[in-house]
Protein backbone atom coordinates (compact mmCIF):
# COMPACT_ATOMS: atom_id res chain seq x y z
CA UNK A 1 0.00 0.00 0.00
CA UNK A 2 2.90 2.37 0.76
CA UNK A 3 4.17 2.14 -2.80
CA UNK A 4 0.89 3.22 -4.26
CA UNK A 5 0.35 6.60 -5.81
CA UNK A 6 -1.03 9.04 -3.23
CA UNK A 7 -3.80 9.83 -5.61
CA UNK A 8 -4.88 6.23 -5.64
CA UNK A 9 -4.46 6.02 -1.90
CA UNK A 10 -6.94 8.85 -1.59
CA UNK A 11 -9.37 6.94 -3.74
CA UNK A 12 -8.99 3.92 -1.57
CA UNK A 13 -9.67 5.99 1.51
CA UNK A 14 -12.84 7.31 -0.02
CA UNK A 15 -14.01 3.84 -0.89
CA UNK A 16 -13.10 2.56 2.51
CA UNK A 17 -15.20 5.20 4.15
CA UNK A 18 -18.21 4.08 2.15
CA UNK A 19 -17.30 0.41 2.15
CA UNK A 20 -20.69 -0.94 3.24
CA UNK A 21 -22.47 0.78 0.38
CA UNK A 22 -19.75 -0.08 -2.11
CA UNK A 23 -19.89 -3.70 -1.06
CA UNK A 24 -23.65 -3.71 -1.47
CA UNK A 25 -23.46 -2.25 -4.94
CA UNK A 26 -20.86 -4.78 -5.88
CA UNK A 27 -23.38 -7.53 -5.26
CA UNK A 28 -25.50 -6.35 -8.15
CA UNK A 29 -25.53 -8.79 -10.97
CA UNK A 30 -24.81 -7.55 -14.39
CA UNK A 31 -27.37 -7.62 -17.15
CA UNK A 32 -26.42 -8.61 -20.65
CA UNK A 33 -27.77 -7.32 -23.92
CA UNK A 34 -29.99 -9.56 -26.02
CA UNK A 35 -28.49 -11.86 -28.59
CA UNK A 36 -29.66 -9.78 -31.51
CA UNK A 37 -28.02 -6.65 -30.22
CA UNK A 38 -25.37 -6.45 -32.90
CA UNK A 39 -27.86 -7.18 -35.65
CA UNK A 40 -30.12 -4.39 -34.49
CA UNK A 41 -27.25 -1.97 -34.37
CA UNK A 42 -26.26 -2.86 -37.92
CA UNK A 43 -29.86 -2.46 -39.01
CA UNK A 44 -29.98 0.99 -37.52
CA UNK A 45 -26.69 1.92 -39.16
CA UNK A 46 -27.97 0.68 -42.48
CA UNK A 47 -31.11 2.79 -42.06
CA UNK A 48 -29.04 5.95 -41.99
CA UNK A 49 -27.84 8.57 -39.55
CA UNK A 50 -29.43 8.46 -36.14
CA UNK A 51 -32.42 10.73 -35.81
CA UNK A 52 -32.33 13.04 -32.87
CA UNK A 53 -34.89 12.16 -30.24
CA UNK A 54 -35.79 15.79 -30.09
CA UNK A 55 -36.91 16.42 -33.66
CA UNK A 56 -37.66 20.07 -33.35
CA UNK A 57 -35.41 22.68 -31.90
CA UNK A 58 -38.27 23.35 -29.58
CA UNK A 59 -39.13 20.83 -26.90
CA UNK A 60 -42.55 19.28 -27.39
CA UNK A 61 -44.12 21.22 -24.57
CA UNK A 62 -43.11 24.52 -26.12
CA UNK A 63 -44.38 23.49 -29.52
CA UNK A 64 -47.85 23.41 -28.02
CA UNK A 65 -47.40 26.05 -25.35
CA UNK A 66 -46.09 28.84 -27.60
CA UNK A 67 -49.11 28.92 -29.93
CA UNK A 68 -51.43 28.64 -26.96
CA UNK A 69 -49.78 31.58 -25.21
CA UNK A 70 -49.93 33.64 -28.39
CA UNK A 71 -53.60 32.84 -28.75
CA UNK A 72 -54.30 33.91 -25.18
CA UNK A 73 -52.39 37.15 -25.65
CA UNK A 74 -54.23 38.07 -28.84
CA UNK A 75 -57.60 37.10 -27.42
CA UNK A 76 -56.90 38.97 -24.22
CA UNK A 77 -55.92 42.08 -26.15
CA UNK A 78 -59.18 42.11 -28.09
CA UNK A 79 -61.24 41.37 -25.01
CA UNK A 80 -59.66 44.21 -23.05
CA UNK A 81 -59.96 46.69 -25.90
CA UNK A 82 -63.63 45.80 -26.38
CA UNK A 83 -64.25 46.16 -22.68
CA UNK A 84 -62.77 49.63 -22.49
CA UNK A 85 -64.43 50.79 -25.69
CA UNK A 86 -67.82 49.70 -24.36
CA UNK A 87 -67.20 51.63 -21.17
CA UNK A 88 -66.67 54.84 -23.15
CA UNK A 89 -70.07 54.51 -24.82
CA UNK A 90 -71.76 55.64 -21.63
CA UNK A 91 -69.77 58.81 -21.46
CA UNK A 92 -71.99 61.66 -22.68
CA UNK A 93 -70.62 63.84 -25.44
CA UNK A 94 -69.09 67.11 -24.40
CA UNK A 95 -71.53 69.98 -24.82
CA UNK A 96 -70.44 72.29 -27.57
CA UNK A 97 -72.78 75.16 -26.86
CA UNK A 98 -71.83 77.94 -24.53
CA UNK A 99 -74.04 79.42 -21.86
CA UNK A 100 -75.83 82.60 -22.83
CA UNK A 101 -74.30 85.94 -22.01
CA UNK A 102 -76.68 88.43 -20.58
CA UNK A 103 -75.75 92.10 -20.42
CA UNK A 104 -76.74 94.18 -17.42
CA UNK A 105 -78.18 97.74 -17.58
CA UNK A 106 -74.94 99.65 -17.08
CA UNK A 107 -71.44 99.32 -15.85
CA UNK A 108 -72.25 101.10 -12.62
CA UNK A 109 -74.67 98.49 -11.54
CA UNK A 110 -73.23 96.53 -8.68
CA UNK A 111 -73.80 92.92 -9.12
CA UNK A 112 -73.17 90.46 -6.37
CA UNK A 113 -71.92 87.34 -7.96
CA UNK A 114 -70.76 84.13 -6.38
CA UNK A 115 -67.10 83.98 -5.53
CA UNK A 116 -66.47 81.04 -7.75
CA UNK A 117 -68.59 81.36 -10.84
CA UNK A 118 -68.79 78.31 -13.02
CA UNK A 119 -67.63 78.51 -16.62
CA UNK A 120 -71.29 78.40 -17.57
CA UNK A 121 -71.60 81.95 -16.26
CA UNK A 122 -70.05 83.03 -19.52
CA UNK A 123 -73.46 83.12 -21.16
CA UNK A 124 -73.98 83.54 -24.85
CA UNK A 125 -76.56 86.11 -25.91
CA UNK A 126 -79.55 84.61 -27.64
CA UNK A 127 -80.35 85.73 -31.18
CA UNK A 128 -83.51 87.64 -31.87
CA UNK A 129 -85.47 84.97 -33.59
CA UNK A 130 -87.85 87.45 -35.11
CA UNK A 131 -84.97 89.07 -36.88
CA UNK A 132 -83.49 87.09 -39.68
CA UNK A 133 -80.25 89.01 -39.54
CA UNK A 134 -78.31 87.06 -36.99
CA UNK A 135 -75.52 89.49 -36.57
CA UNK A 136 -73.56 89.97 -33.37
CA UNK A 137 -75.66 91.35 -30.58
CA UNK A 138 -75.51 95.11 -30.19
CA UNK A 139 -74.75 96.88 -27.00
CA UNK A 140 -77.68 98.83 -25.70
CA UNK A 141 -77.70 101.56 -23.15
CA UNK A 142 -80.33 102.66 -20.74
CA UNK A 143 -82.36 100.61 -18.48
CA UNK A 144 -83.03 97.12 -19.31
CA UNK A 145 -85.53 94.65 -18.10
CA UNK A 146 -88.03 96.87 -19.81
CA UNK A 147 -91.18 94.96 -20.19
CA UNK A 148 -92.13 97.13 -23.12
CA UNK A 149 -89.21 95.81 -25.07
CA UNK A 150 -90.60 94.47 -28.26
CA UNK A 151 -88.07 91.76 -28.43
CA UNK A 152 -89.90 88.51 -28.19
CA UNK A 153 -89.35 86.94 -24.85
CA UNK A 154 -89.25 83.52 -26.33
CA UNK A 155 -86.22 84.44 -28.32
CA UNK A 156 -84.19 85.96 -25.53
CA UNK A 157 -82.29 84.29 -22.84
CA UNK A 158 -84.47 84.20 -19.75
CA UNK A 159 -86.64 86.94 -21.32
CA UNK A 160 -84.12 89.52 -20.22
CA UNK A 161 -82.72 92.46 -22.12
CA UNK A 162 -79.59 93.73 -20.59
CA UNK A 163 -76.80 95.82 -21.96
CA UNK A 164 -73.80 95.16 -19.73
CA UNK A 165 -72.28 91.77 -20.31
CA UNK A 166 -71.57 89.58 -17.36
CA UNK A 167 -68.01 88.59 -17.56
CA UNK A 168 -65.96 86.10 -15.58
CA UNK A 169 -63.79 87.56 -12.89
CA UNK A 170 -60.65 89.11 -14.28
CA UNK A 171 -61.92 90.06 -17.71
CA UNK A 172 -61.99 93.75 -18.71
CA UNK A 173 -64.96 95.75 -19.89
CA UNK A 174 -64.04 95.66 -23.52
CA UNK A 175 -63.84 91.93 -23.66
CA UNK A 176 -65.40 90.54 -26.78
CA UNK A 177 -68.55 88.59 -26.32
CA UNK A 178 -68.06 85.09 -27.43
CA UNK A 179 -69.87 84.22 -30.60
CA UNK A 180 -69.01 82.05 -33.54
CA UNK A 181 -67.72 83.40 -36.82
CA UNK A 182 -71.22 84.11 -38.13
CA UNK A 183 -72.14 86.04 -35.01
CA UNK A 184 -74.62 83.36 -34.08
CA UNK A 185 -74.64 82.81 -30.39
CA UNK A 186 -75.08 79.33 -29.23
CA UNK A 187 -77.54 78.38 -26.54
CA UNK A 188 -77.31 75.87 -23.73
CA UNK A 189 -78.92 75.14 -20.39
CA UNK A 190 -78.02 77.06 -17.28
CA UNK A 191 -77.99 76.00 -13.70
CA UNK A 192 -80.14 77.42 -10.94
CA UNK A 193 -77.11 79.09 -9.43
CA UNK A 194 -76.37 80.86 -12.71
CA UNK A 195 -79.98 81.93 -12.98
CA UNK A 196 -79.82 83.48 -9.55
CA UNK A 197 -76.60 85.20 -10.50
CA UNK A 198 -78.40 86.77 -13.40
CA UNK A 199 -81.30 87.81 -11.19
CA UNK A 200 -78.92 89.29 -8.71
CA UNK A 201 -79.20 86.67 -6.03
CA UNK A 202 -76.41 85.05 -4.12
CA UNK A 203 -77.70 81.82 -2.71
CA UNK A 204 -76.82 78.44 -1.38
CA UNK A 205 -78.89 75.31 -1.52
CA UNK A 206 -80.06 73.72 1.66
CA UNK A 207 -82.36 70.76 2.02
CA UNK A 208 -85.55 72.65 1.16
CA UNK A 209 -84.50 75.18 -1.41
CA UNK A 210 -82.10 77.96 -2.35
CA UNK A 211 -81.48 80.25 0.58
CA UNK A 212 -80.87 83.87 -0.37
CA UNK A 213 -77.65 85.03 1.19
CA UNK A 214 -77.53 88.42 -0.53
CA UNK A 215 -79.49 90.47 -3.04
CA UNK A 216 -77.74 92.77 -5.46
CA UNK A 217 -78.70 96.37 -5.59
CA UNK A 218 -80.76 97.49 -8.55
CA UNK A 219 -81.24 93.95 -9.77
CA UNK A 220 -84.26 92.03 -10.84
CA UNK A 221 -84.32 90.28 -7.50
CA UNK A 222 -84.33 93.56 -5.60
CA UNK A 223 -86.99 95.08 -7.76
CA UNK A 224 -89.08 91.95 -7.41
CA UNK A 225 -88.90 92.06 -3.63
CA UNK A 226 -86.59 89.21 -2.87
CA UNK A 227 -85.00 89.60 0.53
CA UNK A 228 -82.02 88.12 2.26
CA UNK A 229 -83.05 85.06 4.20
CA UNK A 230 -85.74 84.04 1.78
CA UNK A 231 -85.69 80.44 0.65
CA UNK A 232 -86.53 80.08 -3.00
CA UNK A 233 -88.39 76.83 -3.44
CA UNK A 234 -89.46 77.06 -7.07
CA UNK A 235 -89.10 79.10 -10.20
CA UNK A 236 -92.16 79.31 -12.43
CA UNK A 237 -93.62 76.66 -10.09
CA UNK A 238 -90.78 74.34 -10.96
CA UNK A 239 -89.42 72.82 -7.76
CA UNK A 240 -85.76 73.53 -7.30
CA UNK A 241 -83.01 71.12 -6.34
CA UNK A 242 -79.28 71.59 -6.06
CA UNK A 243 -78.87 70.43 -9.63
CA UNK A 244 -81.86 72.08 -11.27
CA UNK A 245 -81.07 73.56 -14.67
CA UNK A 246 -83.05 75.53 -17.16
CA UNK A 247 -83.12 75.62 -20.90
CA UNK A 248 -81.61 78.44 -22.82
CA UNK A 249 -85.03 79.77 -23.71
CA UNK A 250 -86.18 79.84 -20.14
CA UNK A 251 -88.24 82.87 -19.21
CA UNK A 252 -88.33 83.44 -15.49
CA UNK A 253 -91.65 84.82 -14.40
CA UNK A 254 -92.15 84.06 -10.76
CA UNK A 255 -90.49 82.73 -7.67
CA UNK A 256 -92.06 80.73 -4.89
CA UNK A 257 -90.44 81.84 -1.69
CA UNK A 258 -90.69 80.74 1.90
CA UNK A 259 -90.33 83.63 4.30
CA UNK A 260 -90.85 83.60 8.02
CA UNK A 261 -92.62 80.31 7.81
CA UNK A 262 -95.00 81.47 5.12
CA UNK A 263 -94.92 80.60 1.44
CA UNK A 264 -95.36 83.51 -0.96
CA UNK A 265 -95.18 83.93 -4.68
CA UNK A 266 -93.24 86.81 -6.21
CA UNK A 267 -93.54 87.91 -9.79
CA UNK A 268 -90.25 88.88 -11.28
CA UNK A 269 -89.97 92.50 -12.27
CA UNK A 270 -87.50 92.56 -15.14
CA UNK B 1 -8.04 -9.41 -22.36
CA UNK B 2 -8.25 -5.89 -21.18
CA UNK B 3 -11.96 -6.04 -21.70
CA UNK B 4 -12.24 -8.57 -18.86
CA UNK B 5 -11.16 -5.91 -16.40
CA UNK B 6 -14.34 -4.02 -17.17
CA UNK B 7 -16.48 -7.02 -16.32
CA UNK B 8 -14.83 -7.94 -13.10
CA UNK B 9 -14.56 -5.65 -10.17
CA UNK B 10 -13.56 -6.19 -6.62
CA UNK B 11 -14.39 -4.32 -3.50
CA UNK B 12 -12.96 -1.02 -4.66
CA UNK B 13 -9.46 -2.23 -5.35
CA UNK B 14 -6.76 -0.50 -7.29
CA UNK B 15 -7.34 0.55 -10.81
CA UNK B 16 -4.59 1.48 -13.19
CA UNK B 17 -4.62 2.71 -16.74
CA UNK B 18 -4.39 0.12 -19.47
CA UNK B 19 -2.47 1.45 -22.44
CA UNK B 20 -2.92 -1.75 -24.36
CA UNK B 21 -6.63 -1.46 -24.02
CA UNK B 22 -6.60 2.09 -25.25
CA UNK B 23 -4.30 1.23 -28.08
CA UNK B 24 -6.44 -1.67 -29.07
CA UNK B 25 -9.58 0.45 -29.05
CA UNK B 26 -7.93 3.12 -31.11
CA UNK B 27 -6.60 0.58 -33.53
CA UNK B 28 -10.07 -0.84 -33.88
CA UNK B 29 -11.48 2.59 -34.51
CA UNK B 30 -8.89 3.28 -37.16
CA UNK B 31 -9.70 -0.02 -38.78
CA UNK B 32 -13.41 0.79 -38.73
CA UNK B 33 -12.71 4.11 -40.40
CA UNK B 34 -10.92 2.21 -43.09
CA UNK B 35 -14.04 0.15 -43.66
CA UNK B 36 -13.29 -2.86 -41.54
CA UNK B 37 -16.68 -3.98 -40.23
CA UNK B 38 -15.21 -6.72 -38.07
CA UNK B 39 -13.27 -4.08 -36.16
CA UNK B 40 -16.51 -2.35 -35.29
CA UNK B 41 -18.03 -5.67 -34.34
CA UNK B 42 -15.13 -6.15 -31.96
CA UNK B 43 -15.83 -2.74 -30.49
CA UNK B 44 -19.42 -3.74 -29.96
CA UNK B 45 -18.38 -7.00 -28.43
CA UNK B 46 -16.25 -5.23 -25.91
CA UNK B 47 -18.64 -2.54 -24.87
CA UNK B 48 -22.21 -3.71 -25.45
CA UNK B 49 -22.39 -5.47 -22.10
CA UNK B 50 -20.95 -2.68 -19.96
CA UNK B 51 -22.89 0.00 -21.79
CA UNK B 52 -26.15 -1.93 -21.52
CA UNK B 53 -25.55 -2.67 -17.86
CA UNK B 54 -24.61 0.95 -17.19
CA UNK B 55 -27.73 2.26 -18.89
CA UNK B 56 -29.90 -0.33 -17.19
CA UNK B 57 -28.67 0.70 -13.76
CA UNK B 58 -29.27 4.33 -14.63
CA UNK B 59 -32.71 3.99 -16.18
CA UNK B 60 -33.89 0.90 -14.31
CA UNK B 61 -35.60 -0.14 -17.52
CA UNK B 62 -34.15 -2.95 -19.57
CA UNK B 63 -35.97 -2.19 -22.81
CA UNK B 64 -34.96 1.41 -22.73
CA UNK B 65 -31.41 0.52 -21.75
CA UNK B 66 -31.01 -1.82 -24.72
CA UNK B 67 -32.48 0.75 -27.05
CA UNK B 68 -30.18 3.48 -25.86
CA UNK B 69 -27.18 1.15 -25.92
CA UNK B 70 -27.85 0.40 -29.56
CA UNK B 71 -28.29 4.09 -30.21
CA UNK B 72 -24.93 4.68 -28.56
CA UNK B 73 -23.14 2.42 -30.97
CA UNK B 74 -24.97 3.90 -33.93
CA UNK B 75 -23.82 7.34 -32.90
CA UNK B 76 -20.29 6.12 -32.37
CA UNK B 77 -20.30 4.68 -35.86
CA UNK B 78 -21.52 7.83 -37.53
CA UNK B 79 -19.20 10.02 -35.49
CA UNK B 80 -16.04 8.06 -36.19
CA UNK B 81 -14.63 10.89 -38.26
CA UNK B 82 -14.97 13.27 -35.35
CA UNK B 83 -13.45 10.95 -32.76
CA UNK B 84 -10.12 12.14 -31.43
CA UNK B 85 -7.67 10.03 -29.59
CA UNK B 86 -7.11 12.55 -26.81
CA UNK B 87 -9.60 10.62 -24.73
CA UNK B 88 -9.77 6.96 -24.11
CA UNK B 89 -12.40 5.31 -26.25
CA UNK B 90 -14.18 4.01 -23.18
CA UNK B 91 -14.49 7.58 -21.95
CA UNK B 92 -15.85 8.59 -25.32
CA UNK B 93 -18.46 5.86 -25.57
CA UNK B 94 -19.56 6.23 -21.96
CA UNK B 95 -19.99 9.94 -22.48
CA UNK B 96 -22.26 9.34 -25.45
CA UNK B 97 -24.25 6.80 -23.45
CA UNK B 98 -24.48 9.23 -20.51
CA UNK B 99 -25.79 12.04 -22.68
CA UNK B 100 -28.39 9.77 -24.21
CA UNK B 101 -29.47 8.61 -20.77
CA UNK B 102 -29.79 12.16 -19.49
CA UNK B 103 -31.83 13.14 -22.54
CA UNK B 104 -34.11 10.19 -21.93
CA UNK B 105 -34.61 11.17 -18.30
CA UNK B 106 -35.56 14.70 -19.31
CA UNK B 107 -37.87 13.41 -21.98
CA UNK B 108 -39.59 11.29 -19.36
CA UNK B 109 -40.04 14.34 -17.15
CA UNK B 110 -41.65 16.31 -19.97
CA UNK B 111 -43.98 13.45 -20.74
CA UNK B 112 -44.89 13.19 -17.09
CA UNK B 113 -45.61 16.92 -16.95
CA UNK B 114 -47.82 16.76 -19.99
CA UNK B 115 -49.76 13.85 -18.62
CA UNK B 116 -50.25 15.70 -15.32
CA UNK B 117 -51.66 18.76 -17.07
CA UNK B 118 -53.99 16.53 -19.00
CA UNK B 119 -53.77 18.89 -21.94
CA UNK B 120 -51.54 17.09 -24.30
CA UNK B 121 -51.18 13.57 -25.44
CA UNK B 122 -48.00 11.86 -26.41
CA UNK B 123 -47.06 12.60 -29.96
CA UNK B 124 -47.74 9.09 -31.16
CA UNK B 125 -50.96 9.05 -29.14
CA UNK B 126 -49.92 6.24 -26.84
CA UNK B 127 -50.06 6.23 -23.08
CA UNK B 128 -46.79 7.67 -22.01
CA UNK B 129 -46.61 6.00 -18.63
CA UNK B 130 -47.19 2.45 -19.80
CA UNK B 131 -44.18 0.22 -19.59
CA UNK B 132 -44.71 -2.99 -21.56
CA UNK B 133 -43.51 -6.06 -19.69
CA UNK B 134 -40.19 -7.50 -20.72
CA UNK B 135 -40.99 -10.95 -22.02
CA UNK B 136 -37.54 -11.66 -23.36
CA UNK B 137 -35.41 -13.74 -20.99
CA UNK B 138 -32.35 -12.03 -19.61
CA UNK B 139 -29.14 -13.97 -19.47
CA UNK B 140 -28.90 -13.58 -15.72
CA UNK B 141 -32.50 -12.90 -14.99
CA UNK B 142 -32.72 -15.49 -12.22
CA UNK B 143 -30.06 -13.65 -10.29
CA UNK B 144 -31.46 -10.24 -11.08
CA UNK B 145 -34.85 -11.25 -9.73
CA UNK B 146 -33.62 -11.43 -6.18
CA UNK B 147 -35.37 -8.95 -3.96
CA UNK B 148 -32.22 -7.29 -2.77
CA UNK B 149 -31.06 -6.56 -6.27
CA UNK B 150 -34.39 -5.05 -7.07
CA UNK B 151 -34.33 -2.88 -4.00
CA UNK B 152 -30.81 -1.73 -4.72
CA UNK B 153 -31.74 -1.05 -8.29
CA UNK B 154 -34.71 1.02 -7.20
CA UNK B 155 -32.63 2.89 -4.69
CA UNK B 156 -30.09 3.74 -7.37
CA UNK B 157 -32.81 4.80 -9.77
CA UNK B 158 -34.23 7.07 -7.09
CA UNK B 159 -30.99 8.99 -6.75
CA UNK B 160 -30.78 12.40 -8.34
CA UNK B 161 -29.25 12.25 -11.75
CA UNK B 162 -26.07 14.05 -10.80
CA UNK B 163 -25.32 11.51 -8.07
CA UNK B 164 -26.63 8.43 -9.81
CA UNK B 165 -24.30 8.62 -12.78
CA UNK B 166 -20.98 8.82 -10.93
CA UNK B 167 -22.02 6.21 -8.38
CA UNK B 168 -22.91 3.73 -11.11
CA UNK B 169 -19.73 4.46 -13.03
CA UNK B 170 -17.64 3.99 -9.91
CA UNK B 171 -19.30 1.23 -7.95
CA UNK B 172 -21.02 -0.72 -10.73
CA UNK B 173 -18.79 -0.18 -13.71
CA UNK B 174 -15.57 0.14 -11.76
CA UNK B 175 -14.34 3.28 -13.45
CA UNK B 176 -11.62 5.37 -11.91
CA UNK B 177 -12.36 8.81 -10.49
CA UNK B 178 -10.36 10.42 -13.24
CA UNK B 179 -12.23 8.61 -15.95
CA UNK B 180 -15.55 9.40 -14.33
CA UNK B 181 -14.57 13.07 -14.23
CA UNK B 182 -13.75 12.92 -17.94
CA UNK B 183 -16.95 11.13 -18.82
CA UNK B 184 -19.08 13.59 -16.91
CA UNK B 185 -16.89 16.56 -17.83
CA UNK B 186 -16.53 17.57 -14.22
CA UNK B 187 -13.67 18.43 -11.96
CA UNK B 188 -12.13 15.64 -9.94
CA UNK B 189 -13.15 17.18 -6.65
CA UNK B 190 -16.73 17.58 -7.81
CA UNK B 191 -16.78 14.02 -9.01
CA UNK B 192 -15.57 12.68 -5.70
CA UNK B 193 -17.98 14.78 -3.70
CA UNK B 194 -20.89 13.66 -5.83
CA UNK B 195 -19.93 10.03 -5.46
CA UNK B 196 -19.63 10.47 -1.74
CA UNK B 197 -22.96 12.22 -1.54
CA UNK B 198 -24.63 9.59 -3.72
CA UNK B 199 -23.30 6.81 -1.55
CA UNK B 200 -24.55 8.64 1.51
CA UNK B 201 -28.05 8.81 0.05
CA UNK B 202 -27.94 5.13 -0.82
CA UNK B 203 -26.83 4.35 2.67
CA UNK B 204 -29.94 6.06 4.01
CA UNK B 205 -32.19 4.20 1.60
CA UNK B 206 -30.57 0.78 2.07
CA UNK B 207 -30.07 0.80 5.81
CA UNK B 208 -31.93 -2.46 6.05
CA UNK B 209 -29.46 -4.22 3.81
CA UNK B 210 -26.25 -2.82 5.20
Amino acid sequence: MGNLDPHILEEIDLDTADEPVVRLLNTLERVEPPNDFDMRVRARIAAGRPADRQVSWLPPSLRYAVPLVLLLLVGGYFAISNYYSSKNVDVPPVAESRPPIVTLPDDKTAITVPEAPSPETLAVKQPDQSNKDLGPPSRKTGSSFDSSDDRPKSGSALGLKVDVPIRPRGLEGNTTVLTNSNGIVRSTSISARDLFDILGIKGTFDMTGWKVDAVGANTTAERSGVKTGDVIEAVNDQRLTAKTSFGSNFNGKSLRIRRDGRTIKIDLVH
Amino acid sequence: MAFDNIRSFGSGGTRTSMPEEKLSDHALIEATRSGDETAFAEIMGRYRGPITNYLYRFLNDYEEAVDLAQETFVRVYFALDRYHTQFAFSTYIYRIATNLAISEIRRRKRRRLMSLTGLFQNEDDTQVEFQPPDTRPLADRALVDSERSQMIGRAIAALPEKYRLPVILRDVEGKSYDEIAEIMELGLGTTKSRISRGRGLLKEKLQHYL
